[in-house]
């Protein structure tokens, strides 16, 4: 496939109470790929996210991204890395105080898109997603799954080429977790690479992706699997 | 880019006028509060500088006030004269009799009721003299030895009250500036206070916004437009203040004054100075709203 995009290099992290989370984990993932990282809860799956987005530090190895040092970036450098990658969040963090239209150009207004293209984008990205219809209402009334979707619009309407998704079918039903897949592989098709912390039995099952499995911080290659 | 750099300011303007717009009774008490912490001290600040200045353009000729005693008989007061005449370093000598000083003082007073009653009066004959020097140590000399002279009560150098006044006006302005310094120290904490509950009403979506990227100068910007707008509309409420009070204060001053010999007109504010307040106000508020996102980000940091 294409050329390496993330290289994780013996990486550890041990949060501020001592707790380790990750320990020597080694990965590498190419540009286009779609990667599934599994693992029980508390495994260090959304960590590992974390510090690939550079919100976190690696407290030993290293993590490249496109060959740079995700840890040494100076700050400007580190938000213009994090505004390049569509985020999901385990926690959604939808703003619920916000319009579903509003919930999506967040990301634009950060990037500084002039406002022609605002509306364009964001109808782009709901329409992508199955939201289109719903622009002006709340979050609060969406169900679930389409809170799922927003925050997926959210992700992907700014045009990333890393998309890193932190249990983005949680609490699903199993339609609703397939609909979500459909949407990461047409993502994927079109280029983008892909990383999805997951436990969703549907998504891990489904064998379209590549499973790095994590066991208490480490990697752990008997669970490794192909698409 | 230059685009984008303007697409940024343009929205957090927008933003700002929006917050101002949405909450328009908070945004007035807080301009109510500015204008009128920032009025004072600028109002006062103002009239003791003009007030200083107009009793530093009054004529530098030194004179010096002599008193006879108010009983002193008439050849005594011819004998002062002769001396007057006789001492050096005086230049010119000007005898007010009691009773012009008497019939001026009724005119003063408009109605000469107060003096009614007043049969005999009570001012004592006078000499203005105009010394031909100008060195405060000669002056004061010469005062002394006017003073000695028989029949004199009292010799006074009419320029030292006003030397005097202007300095105490210098100190009294140094004051206020000391004063203003606290007023505004407190207004940038009035501003931040402000901002600070905003910013917790936003803080999720501010956490948001650095999670996928936002640098905390993007963060801060609405909130400094916002800050900088209260602080511009509290500074032209306290310049607009200052204006009223002293146009106000003129009239009544002018009359007042008029009385004394002074010739002192206090000018009203002037342009250049209005916006150097309203300057004050909006960095103040700049300032406030600084500070207080800064101390946000700080304790939220990720
Ligand atoms: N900020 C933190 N400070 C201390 N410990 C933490 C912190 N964040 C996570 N941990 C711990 O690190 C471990 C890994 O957490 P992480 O969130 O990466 O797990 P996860 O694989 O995403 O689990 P889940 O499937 O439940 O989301 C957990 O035991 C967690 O308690
Ligand atoms: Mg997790």
């Amino acid at each position: 496939m294409g050329e390496r995009l993330i290289d994780i290099q013996q990486v550890g992290k041990r949060y501020a109470n001592g707790f380790e989370a990750l320990r020597g984990v080694d990965l590498r993932i190419e540009a286009g790929e779609m990667v599934f990282l599994s693992g029980h809860s508390g495994a260090g799956k959304s960590t590992l996210l974390r510090l690939i987005a550079g919100i976190e530090v690696p407290t030993s190895g290293t993590i490249r991204i496109s060959g740079q040092d995700v840890a040494r970036l100076k700050p400007a450098a580190a938000m213009t890395l994090r505004r390049s990658l569509g985020l999901i969040f385990q926690d959604h963090k939808l703003l619920f105080n916000r319009s579903v239209f509003d919930n999506v150009t967040l990301p634009l207004l950060i990037e500084g898109y002039p406002d022609e293209d605002l509306g364009r984008r964001a109808r782009a990205a709901l329409n992508k997603v199955g939201l289109l219809e719903r622009e002006k209402q709340f979050p609060v009334m969406l169900s679930g799954g389409e809170q799922q979707r927003l925050c997926i619009a959210r992700a992907i309407v700014h045009r990333p080429s890393l998309v890193l998704a932190d249990e983005p079918t949680g609490n699903l039903d199993e339609a609703s977790a397939r609909d979500i897949l459909a949407m990461f592989q047409s993502f994927n098709q079109v280029g983008v690479t892909i990383v999805i912390a997951t436990h969703d039995r549907t998504l891990l099952e489904s064998k379209l992706a590549r499973i790095v499995a994590l066991d208490h911080g480490r990697i752990n290659a008997a669970a490794q699997a192909h698409a | 880019m230059l685009g984008r750099w303007f697409t940024y300011h343009r929205r957090a303007l927008r933003f700002a006028l929006r917050r101002l717009l949405t909450a328009p009774l908070s945004a007035l008490l807080s301009m109510l509060v500015i204008g009128l912490t920032l009025s004072l001290p600028a109002g006062l600040y103002h009239l003791l500088q003009s007030g200083a200045q107009a009793i530093g353009q009054q004529p530098i000729d030194p004179e010096i006030s002599l008193f006879a005693r108010v009983d002193a008989s008439a050849e005594q007061i011819a004998k002062i004269k002769q001396e007057l005449a006789r001492t050096q370093g005086i230049a010119q000598t000007r005898f007010v009799p009691k009773a012009e000083a008497f019939e001026r003082m009724k005119q003063a007073m408009e109605t000469a009721d107060l003096l009614e009653g007043i049969e005999r009066n009570p001012l004592p004959d006078a000499f203005i003299i105009k010394a031909a020097s100008r060195d405060p140590a000669e002056l004061a000399r010469l005062r002394d030895r006017l003073a000695q002279l028989p029949g004199v009560e009292h010799a006074r150098i009419d320029l030292q009250w006003a030397r005097t006044l202007a300095s105490s006006l210098r100190l009294a302005q140094r004051v206020t500036l000391i004063i203003a310094l606290g007023l505004c120290a407190g207004l940038v904490l009035v501003v931040g206070n402000t901002i600070r509950l905003q910013l917790l009403d936003a803080k999720d979506e501010i956490e948001l916004s650095r999670l996928i990227g936002a640098t905390p100068r993007y963060v801060r910007r609405p909130y400094l437009y916002f800050g900088a707008l209260q602080g511009l509309l509290g500074g032209v409420l306290a310049a607009a203040l200052v204006w009223l009070a002293l146009k106000y204060f003129n009239q009544s001053a002018a009359e007042l004054l008029n009385l004394s010999q002074l010739n002192v007109e206090l000018p009203n504010l002037a342009p250049r100075n209005a916006l150097w307040l309203v300057a004050l106000a909006t960095l103040l508020g700049w300032l406030g709203a600084y500070v207080s996102v800064q101390s946000h980000l700080l304790r939220r940091a990720p």
